[in-house]
């Protein structure tokens, strides 16, 4: 018998980094880091949007003809709002909030541009909250809102 | 396992076996059971019950020169009458379980 025994556990076994991009050595680091990068992934944007120009107080639909006021997105389970971004069919000046169950919670903006994006957000919901968006300045010509959510 | 073909020897430990817990800190602490190391050991058995790593080693071990046992890790070292002693680089490791057979 060796004089010495141990089993491996995750944190005394190598992890091979060299063509990878992880930046662990061992696996107990590694399955946490793939945790990590795993979990900063959205599911694809949710869209809204307003087929004609849309100024300032127009609410933008998730279903055409469906002012997200009257028909607001429903969350389903606890997720996080961590990007946005917003094209226009013609360079537009405005601005389009996006709200959490009626409150104000982001907004992005366009300045002579026909698109913009925002991200590293932290906006959380829980399953029922409402998700609605409209434009609070401006007018946009066609917007179309994309909303990347991540499950948590 | 040794084995012998003299049939005055054991193929299995018989003789003994104590199990008991210490906590280990920055101050080496000798790995074993009870007071004093077990009479005729010839198996000793060290398991990391805590969140802590501790490293093993001769007197004088040093998270430097000691060997990591890690979390829900154990080692089995054929060890008889020479201490072996447990260290952590910092904190306190408090439910190392120890056993020893003979």
């Amino acid at each position: 018998m060796s004089k010495f025994e141990k089993n491996a556990v995750a944190k005394s076994v190598p992890f091979d980094n060299s063509a990878n991009g992880f930046t662990s050595t061992e696996s107990q680091s590694a399955i946490e880091e793939a945790k990590q990068l795993a979990s900063k992934v959205s599911r694809g944007p949710t869209v809204c949007g307003f087929d004609g120009n849309a100024s300032s107080g127009r609410w933008l639909e998730f279903f055409a003809n469906n002012p997200s006021s009257n028909n607001p997105f429903i969350i389903a389970e606890n997720n996080e709002l961590i990007a946005i971004s917003i094209s226009a069919s013609a360079n537009s000046t405005g601005t389009v909030t996006i709200y959490k169950n009626g409150s104000a919670v982001e907004t992005i903006s366009l300045s002579a541009a026909r698109k913009n994006a925002k991200s590293n957000l932290l906006v959380s919901y829980s399953p029922l909250d409402e998700i609605s968006a409209r434009v609070t300045s401006g007018t946009i010509s066609r917007p179309t809102l994309f909303l990347f959510l991540r499950t948590l | 396992m040794g084995i012998s073909s003299d049939n005055q020897y054991d193929d299995v430990l018989t003789d003994s076996y104590v199990a008991g817990v210490v906590s280990v800190s920055t101050t080496q602490v000798e790995a074993k059971a009870g007071v004093t190391r077990l009479a005729n050991r010839e198996v000793l058995r060290i398991y990391n019950n805590s969140n802590t790593t501790i490293y093993f080693g001769p007197s004088g071990v040093t998270h430097l020169i000691g060997e990591p046992i890690f979390k829900n890790q154990w080692v089995s070292i054929s060890v008889g009458d020479m201490p072996v002693y447990l260290i952590t680089q910092s904190g306190t490791a408090t439910d190392i379980r120890i056993q020893e057979m003979g």
